[in-house]
This record gives C-alpha cells, structure tokens and sequence, in this order.
C-alpha cells in the first residue's frame, strides 16, 4: 500500500466514523448555553459598571 | 470494509493528530486537567505583561482589572461559541471548520492568517525569552552589559531550538509537559504579584494615575476592553486545534473558559499594576524584576518567564505547524519534525536579524491580529447557528473538487471573503490599529465586536440573497428534515464509501 493510497483509506475510514452521530462528542446543553452566557456576558456588564465608578 | 494493521492504525492516528483528519473520540486524550493546564499555560505568557503595560497608560489599578477581566470574559465567550461545538463534535480544527464558510480552497486565506499569526506571537514571545535570559546572566555578572544585545539573539535562537526538540514527541509529549510547567508559572505568577506588592505597595499602585490617559473615560475604558478582547480573539486557531483533543463540549467549556481568560487576566494585572508604578516599564518585567526584587528573587521570576515563553510557544508551534499540515503536498508527505522546523524558521529569521525592529512594532502586530479574527469569528458564528442549524457535512470538509458541497466558486466562497472584507473596514473605520485613533461610536462599542457583528450581517444577507438560490454551500442539506442526525443526505452519495471500493 502506497503512503498516499494509506492516508486516502485513513481519511475516508475517519470520515465514515465521525459522520455516525454515536462518534461525534457531546454537545452543550441548554444549561451549560445559559451559564456561559451568565458568566462571560452579564458578569462582564457588571464589572464594566463597577469600573466606570470604581 | 477497510482493514488496517495496527501500525497503519498508528500511522492514521498520527495522520490526525498531527494533521488535519478528524480525531476519533477515542484519540481524545485532553480530559479536564490536562485541558485546565494546557489553557492556562497557553494564556500565561510575556505578552499578557505588555497588555497590562499598554492598559496602564489608559487605566488605573482597580478599573483596569475590572475592565480587563470584561473584556476577556466576552472573549472568550465568542471563542468558546465557535470553536467548542464543532471542534469537538466533529473532531477538526479551527482552519477545516473555516471550508464552510471561506470555502474549501478559501480556507487557505484562514491558514494564512493563523500562521502568520502564530509566528508574529511567537517572535514575541521568544525575543522577550532572550531578554530575560541575558538579563539573568548579565545581573549575575556572568557576561557584561556591552554584549546584551548579542546575548538576546543567542538566547532567542535557543529558544526556537528547545521548542523544535520538545516538539519532536508531538503533542502527547506536550500533554506530559503542560500541567506541570502550567503549576509552576501560577506559582511564580503569584510571586511575582506578591513581589510588586512588597516592594512597590499597594498604596503607590493604587494612587497612581495611567500614564497616557485620552481625557475620555468613556474611550480609555473602550480601548481596556478592545485590546483583551483582540487578544483573547487571536485564540482562534489555538483553541480549536486544543478542542479536538478534548472527549466532550462539557469536558472543554469550564477548563477553557478559566484556564484561558482568567490566567491572562492574572498576568496581565501584574503588567498593570507594574506599569502603573513603574510608567517607564511599559509592564515589560525584564526592565525591573532584579532591581525590585534583589538578585536571587529576580533571577528566579526571569526563569519564570523563560520557562513559560518556551511552554507558550511550544502550543502555538504545534498549532501552526498543524495549520501548514492542511496543506496536501504536506500532510503526505513532509514529517511532523520537518513541519515543525519549517514554522520555527520565520521566527529563527525575525529573531536572529529583526528582533529590535519586530520588538519595536509588536503594538502595531497585536491590534491587527485583533482586527482579522473578529471578522472571521463573526461570519463562523452565523454560518454554523443561524444558517446551518448546527450541522456540517463532514464528508464535504475534506472534498476538493469542483462541485463537492463547499466548492463554491472555484474552491472560493466570495460570500464569506467580502463579509469579511466588510467587517474589516468597519474595524478600520473606528480604529485605526496602528495609531490608536478612533470615530464615534467607537467609544461606546468598541471595534472588535461591530466589526465581527457587521460581518455576520453581511455573510446572513448575501447568503441568503445569492449563495442559497444558486444552491451552493449545502445549505439544504442542514435542514431538520433532510438530516435529522448530523449526517448530511450528500455525505453518503458524494463520494464512494469504504466499503465500496
């Protein structure tokens, strides 16, 4: 086998696995959405007030 | 069926690791601590001090650290958004997760920026590596002050030659090293704060004014949030080649969000902090580090910066140099050695015969490293939520020919260019990134942020003005009827399975 023909092979046997949905990771949750959105978007809002009168 | 031996299972797992094949989840070696360290020993660099230097001339010790943390907390939450759900669903890194939208061909133009991007952060970080290490022989009076200069080229070479040879193991080396060198630079971080605080005091740093502040509160604080927001943006191709690695989006979210954005803030304060008590330094702790802190304690905090410039660039090497790996006639056939010499050679360069001038311009580097990945951010954003419904066809990532789901316009979507384009002169038009002067409401808004916004808009519009009725793009495919499962209804027929033959 040549180390094209193996990477080709390599490749289509990864595509044929990542595309199955019991081979793809878990996503995030509608929990995990809100918390980020919590932390790293009104958490900021407050910080930026807190500087304009700290 | 395809039947592998177990070294051609290797090779093919290495091919992935290394390249830019999917990862299997069984490849997935990065689970919470290691994902933790390599975060924060990613975020924790040289640079953060020059960013709280360059926050000090607008800010003062205690808005500075509320502004900075804002700003990197909504970095992160754009990075987070774009490469978390699909480095880790499909397995791919920031660059293969660009074909939808820049086409399979246009994401060479993503490539591009990331290595050009990588290697301008890591001159950064390896002519500081060579600062700080002429500065610990030169304290200790090992080599005299005339031949500083001479010592800092020496030094910084040798610093792309140790991250070659702790490259050579390929990223599992990296995971075994990270953690580690990520517990020693929190624990010299703090010394550090705790040094400035000793020595300086917290009365002098919190007294002093900044140093060059606009007269504008409402611009000095846009200008602290824009600069970690862009620098918390430049992440992009960092974080999605790390993402892959990691089994889950869960596994990855909180490591990433305060390993990345809360590290730098750490560090970055002492920039501030030093910078706001010593105006001269411009946070730059090569410049007072022994005089503060008497030889001993100096040298050790100069190691520190040593050990994390050589940890730091390591990850943007394997980074970049996956990048280059996108490239056919390199994935097949140049080693991973070869890959990573040629990504430290640019850097070799600047270092061994510009190193004064790129030091002198880095300033200039980071604005417009800022200003080309919120644009690209923002069109990803609205191509995968809005567009896409969450789904890609993976099988159409890697498929080059014309007329395969992501061809476009010969391998070109002009859609995603021009959005891009348009967001980079909205960028330009409230910042200039080079002088730092601005147009309203820049003040208000900030530059990173409406120019990632108008993007999307622009990418929404067109797309659905002219790439959807010309059906390009396998926008069809992500609809829920047609692909309830993720598995676009064009990945079985466009090319010929395995089994096929």
């Amino acid at each position: 086998m040549s180390t094209t023909a193996a990477f080709d092979e390599e490749l289509e046997r990864r595509l044929d696995s990542v595309s199955r949905p019991e081979n793809q990771g878990d996503p995030l949750t509608s929990s995990d959405y809100l918390q980020l959105v919590v932390v790293t978007l009104a958490v900021p809002v407050v910080l930026m007030i807190g500087a304009w009168f700290a | 069926m395809v039947r592998l031996s177990e070294t051609e299972v290797d090779v093919g797992a290495d091919a992935a690791l290394e390249g830019s094949y999917p990862v299997l989840p069984s490849e997935r070696v990065w689970t919470t601590w290691p994902m933790f360290a390599i975060s924060v020993s990613l975020a924790i660099a040289t640079w953060d001090f020059l960013i709280g230097g360059f926050v000090a001339y607008y800010l003062g010790a205690l808005d500075g650290i509320l502004v900075m943390t804002a700003g990197s907390l909504v970095g992160i939450f754009l990075i987070i958004l774009v490469c978390l759900p699909v480095a880790t669903k499909y397995g791919v890194d920031s660059i293969v997760s660009s074909r939808p939208q820049l086409g399979v061909r246009g994401s060479s133009l993503a490539m591009i920026a990331q290595f050009v991007s990588v290697v301008g952060w890591n001159c950064l970080l390896l002519i500081f590596l060579g600062h700080a290490a002429a500065e610990i022989l030169i304290a200790n009076g090992v080599f005299d002050e005339s031949i500083r200069s001479e010592l800092e080229v020496i030094f910084g070479l040798l610093g792309v030659a140790a991250v070659w040879v702790l490259l050579r193991g390929g990223p599992q080396h990296m995971r075994r090293v990270g953690p580690y060198v990520a517990i020693a630079i929190v624990a010299l971080s703090v010394l550090i704060l705790i040094l400035l605080l000793v020595n300086v005091g917290p009365g002098k740093i919190f007294d002093a004014k900044p140093v060059a502040s606009s007269g504008s509160r409402q611009w000095d604080m846009a200008t602290g949030f824009e600069i970690l927001i862009a620098v918390t943006l430049a992440w992009w191709p960092y974080v999605g080649g790390m993402m892959r690695l990691a089994p889950s989006s869960r596994s990855a979210l909180w490591p990433s969000v305060t390993g990345l954005a809360l590290a730098v803030v750490l560090v970055s304060t002492i920039g501030l902090w030093s910078g706001l008590a010593i105006p001269d330094s411009g946070g730059d702790p090569t410049t007072y580090l022994v005089e503060l802190g008497g030889l001993t304690t100096g040298t050790i905090a100069l190691v520190f910066i040593v050990l994390a410039n050589i940890d730091t660039a390591m990850v943007g090497v394997y980074v970049s140099a996956i990048g280059l790996k996108q490239l056919p006639f390199v994935q097949k056939r140049v080693s991973w050695n070869m890959t990573v010499g040629l990504t430290l050679a640019p850097v070799a360069v600047v270092v061994l015969f510009f190193s004064g001038w790129a030091f002198e311009h880095i300033g200039t580097f980071l604005a417009f490293v800022g200003l080309v990945f919120a644009p690209v951010i923002g069109v990803q954003l609205v191509d995968y939520y809005l567009l896409r419904r969450q789904r890609l066809n993976v099988r159409a990532l890697y498929q080059t020919e014309a007329g395969s789901p992501y061809y476009y316009w010969h391998g070109f979507n002009a859609v995603g260019i021009v959005s891009i384009g348009i967001g980079f002169a909205t960028y330009l038009y409230l910042l200039d990134p080079v002088n730092f002067t601005s147009r309203a409401p820049y003040e208000y808004i900030s530059a990173s942020i409406p120019s990632g916004v108008v993007a999307a808009a622009a990418y929404f519009l067109l797309t659905k003005l002219v790439v959807m009725p010309m059906r390009l793009g396998d926008y069809e495919s992500a609809s829920p009827e047609r692909s309830p499962a993720g598995a676009p209804a064009t990945a079985t027929t466009m090319m010929k399975s395995p089994e096929g033959g």
